[in-house]
């Protein structure tokens, strides 16, 4: 039936999850999903992204709700929105991050512990997640150096 | 009064009342796990004995609605004798619509939410040209033979045959008019080009979601698009009879291709092929009307999966929805106003 191209796809796949009972908007989620997997490094500058249609069919969502991701994304430098050729990937490189921008995430930590805290998370399990995305981070730091 | 003749009944209708009351009788296992009477439900009320009564009673009312429907087919209902066809049928439907709501509603006390997490394989999905060329290529002939039929009008026989035995011979003619030969090709072009667009809508326009169950679900549209493609080629082919043409290497083909779409739907469709440990359709409740209409402008499919559990249906809250019917409604209007051309 459809060719996906198997030589994009990670050992793990990608896929895209969505909460509607979460306060976080669809759109944020998609966008945040996104983000992370070209943060990883998992799309090549170039590349295509599957289409809007596609993924809010594949979502049951409203078509605009994925357009405003790929728009948040394509604001930040992340993609490309062209007519005809639908998303592609962005070569960006990583801007050097400013005082503020780490007092921002900070702040930002610190408001998810609580909240994940108050959701009844304990903090050991929250120190897993912690170490599992520092790892991810080291290991990325290592594949990025190689290249 | 009230009298039965078997042999005064219609065949066709007769089966058509009997398939759809089978249907509608197994309906309640073929539905997913988790939906029961078009409605969210825990897989253990499918299992529970409230859920068995509420079966019962709807079944009492499909084998009501059945008997009801052969009654008019076998020529039961004098007053109503030429309609006796369409009436059996409407009859059958009318009685379980009614049999379905009193379920529906004998069910909703035991709702419960859908699962609202979604999930999509974030993979671009390549258009499959081979397939998109399996889809117009019926139509490109067909306008081929409208250009050979214009250039060729002294060789279209007169009278021209439009309809054909079981046996494969010609049972009705009609003088060589263009509005006869010309009428026919565009009816038949008509339909070709909707179910056209039903392949295109399978293809790009119904749900695929489950990265995890990726393969298995693309075969679900695979069995529909068959039986589409069979059907639209079954239409061209049937076009070019007229013309005079030797079709039975067509024919042949054809037969294959339409035994081959129905293995598929046996073997592919969408009861092998449904992942058993999915339970959410993804579409909420209270965007399925009396349970059978599907409305929804905020899902981007077009093509949703029945909750009844065999088929698709279209998502009127959809623009597309209504532009399709309207391209259905027209070839059968203008269907209608060629056979009344016919028989006047």
């Amino acid at each position: 039936m459809f060719k996906v191209d198997k030589k994009q796809m990670p050992a793990a796949k990608r896929l895209i999850k969505i909460d509607l009972s979460s306060t976080v908007p669809v759109y944020q989620q998609i966008a945040d999903q996104i983000r992370a997997m070209l943060v990883e490094g998992q799309f090549k500058a170039g590349e295509r992204l599957p289409t809007v249609r596609q993924i809010a069919v594949d979502l049951g969502v409203n078509h605009n709700t994925v357009a405003e991701a790929y728009r948040n994304l394509a604001e930040e430098g992340w993609l490309s929105l062209e007519r005809g050729r639908g998303a592609v990937v962005m070569s960006r490189s990583t801007p050097a991050a400013t005082p503020k921008a780490r007092i921002a995430f900070a702040n930002r930590l610190r408001d998810l512990v609580a909240q994940v805290r108050a959701a009844g998370l304990s903090p050991r399990a929250i120190r897993t997640e912690f170490e599992e995305v520092s790892e991810s981070l080291l290991m990325q730091k290592k594949r990025d150096s190689r290249r | 009064m009230i009298w039965l003749n078997v042999l005064h009944m219609s065949p066709i209708w007769t089966l058509v009342v009997l398939a759809m009351s089978s249907l509608e009788y197994l309906m309640p296992e073929l539905s997913r796990p988790g939906v029961a009477f078009s409605t969210t439900v825990t897989e253990q009320f499918r299992r529970s004995d409230a859920h068995t009564r509420i079966v019962r009673r709807y079944r009492r009312g499909i084998v009501l609605s059945a008997l009801a429907g052969l009654l008019v087919a076998m020529g039961g209902v004098e007053q109503i004798d030429a309609w006796s066809g369409p009436g059996a049928f409407t009859i059958q439907y009318l009685i379980f619509l009614v049999s379905f709501a009193i379920a529906r509603a004998s069910t909703a006390k035991y709702r419960t939410e859908s699962d609202r997490v979604r999930e999509a394989a974030f993979a671009r999905r390549e258009p499959p040209i081979m397939l998109a060329l399996l889809v117009i290529a019926p139509l490109i002939a067909m306008c081929a033979a409208l250009a050979w039929t214009y250039a060729n009008w002294q060789l279209i026989p007169d009278p021209y045959p439009v309809h054909w035995g079981l046996n494969g011979q010609p049972d009705l003619w009609v003088q060589r008019t263009p509005l006869h030969v010309y009428g026919m090709l565009g009816l038949l072009a008509g339909v070709a080009a909707v179910l056209a667009f039903f392949g295109y809508g399978f293809l790009f326009w119904a749900r695929r979601p489950d990265g995890t169950q990726e393969r298995s679900w693309y075969r679900l549209p695979a069995g529909w698009i068959a039986i589409v493609l069979g059907a639209e080629y079954f239409v061209a082919a049937s076009a070019m009879l007229p013309l005079g043409m030797d079709v039975h290497p067509v024919e042949l083909l054809l037969l294959s291709l339409l035994a081959a779409s129905s293995l598929c739907l046996i073997v592919i469709g969408p009861i092998g092929s449904r992942p058993p440990s999915r339970t959410n359709d993804y579409t909420p409740d209270g965007a399925w009307k009396l349970g059978i209409f599907y409305y929804n402008p905020d899902d981007a499919a077009l093509f949703v999966e029945k909750r009844f559990g065999l088929g698709w249906t279209v998502n009127f809250g959809q623009t597309r929805a209504w532009i399709l019917i309207g391209l259905a409604l027209a070839p059968l209007g203008l269907g209608f106003a060629f056979v009344m051309s016919l028989t006047a």
